[in-house]
């Protein structure tokens, strides 16, 4: 059975050669970083808004976002809402005994997501100008790392 | 002696209620908290800055919810969640009003409070008054509400319980529901006091 | 929080509560004045417990305390701590009978409260609910119905049933240390010391259990407090830890002085010599038995 056990031999080594090679052509086929599922909930009158997204990070540092800009808007800050099962309000626990408003940046782990989402985690907006349903705004984040990217957030009605 | 004599008699009346309402029994999705509470009783400012009551809304379930509206994540969450079993219901749903009480008066002005709670339907009728108004109806629904220190652009928090108080047509109380409890659930309880 | 006068101000008016806490400071201090007439002492730290005992049950009880305990679980557990453990104790540690009885007319003490105390429908219940075992039962089985959490929900959310709660936490908080401090010695033939300590002892346990696992769980056992609102922000696990904390050290420690106590009293006795103790006895035993009509 010599010629089996080559064929056995050299198919090995193929798959061994193949495999060498997978994480790479992996790691070339996705992005990096990337942010998703952006959007903002209406509200009428100059009240402030609430911004959700998704944050993706398939690098292998953690990514800190430490600030967020947007022509639409005058200002805007990362806030967690306590989720205390309906008791609402802002983590004041934050960083240990810290009373914080807002958290100063948020942190997406090494190959992880950071999701700012409904009843936990969110931007909030304070506008600068008109924004209606169905509008489609540039938001820009900032990275301590000096990254930058701009994402479209769309305008959703109050009921999400 | 004799008030202790009536109050465990209804301590234990309510207790067997509770356990009746456990067992199953009960045709309700949501908490049944029927006779735990007094009857829907207020003196509130209206949408239009008219003083009302909860008489004005007999005949109508009424949904009683507390918030604010510098409140961009929870408070539409939960006045959306409720516009979404609303919107199940078809015409049964013109029988209820959701009464989104401001705890928050000094920024909630009969204005904002008639754009806000007009976005989400019209259902949704926005109420506030004065201090001692929300407190007497706070404290008869045993619900908290506090401030938290102005932050340097003047915003600040209101801290409030998350309840959802459910009355009858003729202004009992009947269900307690919260924000987790499915649009299903609350459009079916719902739909059972507007035909009862 | 105001912390002003207005916190001072009853939250939810009780007449009963109020009328009671004054009647036993007045009551107190009247027997107190006319034994002093009488040339009998009694010791500075015995009035301060007492009026310590009981102005601590008001403040729980009748002040805006009780709106506090009502939006913040470990604030309610305290509560309860003082209602039904230290307030009761701080009474009954200060042996209050023999000043009260003084401090009650004459004629109000003779033609009514004595019969009423030797009144069948007086005796026979409280003998029933101070046997021994049922008492200790008792005590430990009010901190697990309350605590219940279907119970719990309905309690905090009605106010008759909230209201029975806290009563029959101060009532069984007084007849519980009354039995194990404060009633008749056992050389008159009242609760035998080594009963005393074994009840206590058996108490602690419980509370070490029901304490420590609300102290230690992960889960929120009490939702009632996120829908009614916390008084400030806190995560509903770290309120049910501090409570479960308040039910578990501060209440066993109580427990634990309790038996002290008794041991105390047990050896200082013994060390009279039971004939001494014996002859002393009747006469401290009859006043005693009257004592808490």
């Amino acid at each position: 059975m010599p010629v089996f056990r080559h064929l056995l031999f050299k198919s090995l080594l193929l798959a061994g050669v193949a495999l060498m090679f997978v994480p790479a052509v992996a790691a070339t086929d996705t992005v990096p970083f990337s942010v998703s599922h952006a959007w903002i909930r209406w509200l009428p009158g100059n009240l402030p808004l609430a911004g959700y997204a998704t944050l993706e990070n398939d690098t292998s540092e953690a990514r800190i976002l430490v600030a967020a800009s947007s022509p639409a808007f005058k200002r805007i800050e990362f806030h967690r809402s306590m989720e205390m099962h309906g008791m609402k309000g802002m983590d004041h626990m934050m960083g240990g005994m810290s009373h914080m408003k807002h958290l100063k940046s948020v942190t997406v782990p090494a190959h992880g997501t950071f999701r700012f989402g409904p009843g936990a985690y969110h931007l909030m907006m304070w506008r600068s100008g008109d924004i209606e349903v169905g509008d489609h705004v540039p938001v820009t984040f900032r990275f301590s790392n000096g990254m930058t990217m701009t994402v479209e957030f769309a305008v959703r009605g109050p009921a999400g | 002696m004799t008030f202790r004599c009536c109050a465990s008699l209804v301590a234990a009346s309510l207790l067997l209620a509770g356990l009746a309402a456990c067992s199953g029994s009960a045709q309700w999705r949501t908490t049944d908290i029927t006779g735990v509470m007094p009857d829907l009783a207020f003196t509130l400012t209206s949408e239009t800055g008219a003083t009302v009551h909860a008489d004005d809304f007999r005949g109508k379930v009424k949904v009683l919810f507390f918030g604010y509206t510098h409140c961009p994540d929870i408070c539409p969450i939960t006045l959306g969640h409720l516009a979404a079993a609303l919107r199940t219901m078809g015409a049964d749903a013109k029988q209820v009003r959701v009464l989104f009480v401001s705890v928050d008066p000094k920024r909630d002005t009969p204005a904002l409070l008639e754009k806000y709670t007009d976005a989400f339907g019209p259902q949704f009728v926005g109420l506030t008054g004065t201090q001692e108004q929300l407190r007497e109806l706070t404290k008869r629904y045993r619900v908290a509400y506090s401030y938290g220190p102005p932050d340097e652009n003047g915003n600040y928090l209101v801290n409030h319980g998350s309840a959802i108080f459910v009355f009858d047509r003729q202004g009992h109380v009947r269900l307690l529901m919260n924000r987790s409890d499915p649009t299903k659930a609350i459009a079916h309880d719902l739909e059972l006091l507007v035909n009862e | 929080m105001n912390f002003g006068p207005y916190f001072l101000l009853p939250y939810e008016f009780t007449p009963t509560v109020l009328v009671l806490c004054v009647l036993a400071i007045a009551v107190y201090l009247r027997g107190w004045l006319r034994r002093r007439r009488a040339g009998i002492k009694t010791g500075g730290w015995r009035v301060t417990a007492f009026l310590l005992g009981v102005v601590l049950m008001y403040v729980v009880l009748q002040t805006h305390y009780d709106y506090m305990g009502q939006h913040m679980f470990f604030l309610h557990r305290l509560q309860h701590l003082i209602l039904h453990h230290m307030a009761p104790f701080l009474i009954m540690i200060a042996m209050p009978g023999a000043v009260l009885v003084a401090g009650v007319p004459e004629r109000l003490r003779v033609r009514f409260l004595r019969p009423l105390a030797h009144s069948p429908a007086v005796r026979i219940p409280y003998r029933a609910i101070q046997q021994p075992i049922v008492a200790g039962v008792l005590f430990v089985g009010l901190i697990y119905l309350w605590l219940w959490p279907g119970i719990h929900f309905y309690a905090m959310l009605n106010v008759p049933l909230y209201n029975v709660m806290n009563w029959s936490m101060a009532v069984d908080g007084l007849l519980f240390w009354y039995l194990m401090l404060c009633s008749t010695r056992p050389a008159a033939g009242g609760l035998h010391y080594g009963w005393r300590i074994l009840v206590l002892g058996a108490t602690i346990v419980p509370q070490i259990v029901i304490g420590a696992y609300l102290a230690l769980t992960r889960v929120e056992v009490y939702h009632v407090y996120a829908v009614c609102g916390r008084l400030w922000p806190i995560s509903p696990i770290t309120d049910q830890h501090i409570g479960g904390l308040i039910t578990w050290i501060p209440a066993a420690m109580m427990t634990v002085i309790g038996m002290l106590v008794v041991l105390g009293r047990w050896i200082r006795e013994e060390g009279i010599g039971p004939d001494r103790a014996r002859a002393a006895g009747p006469n401290v035993g009859k006043e005693d038995s009257n004592a808490c009509v």
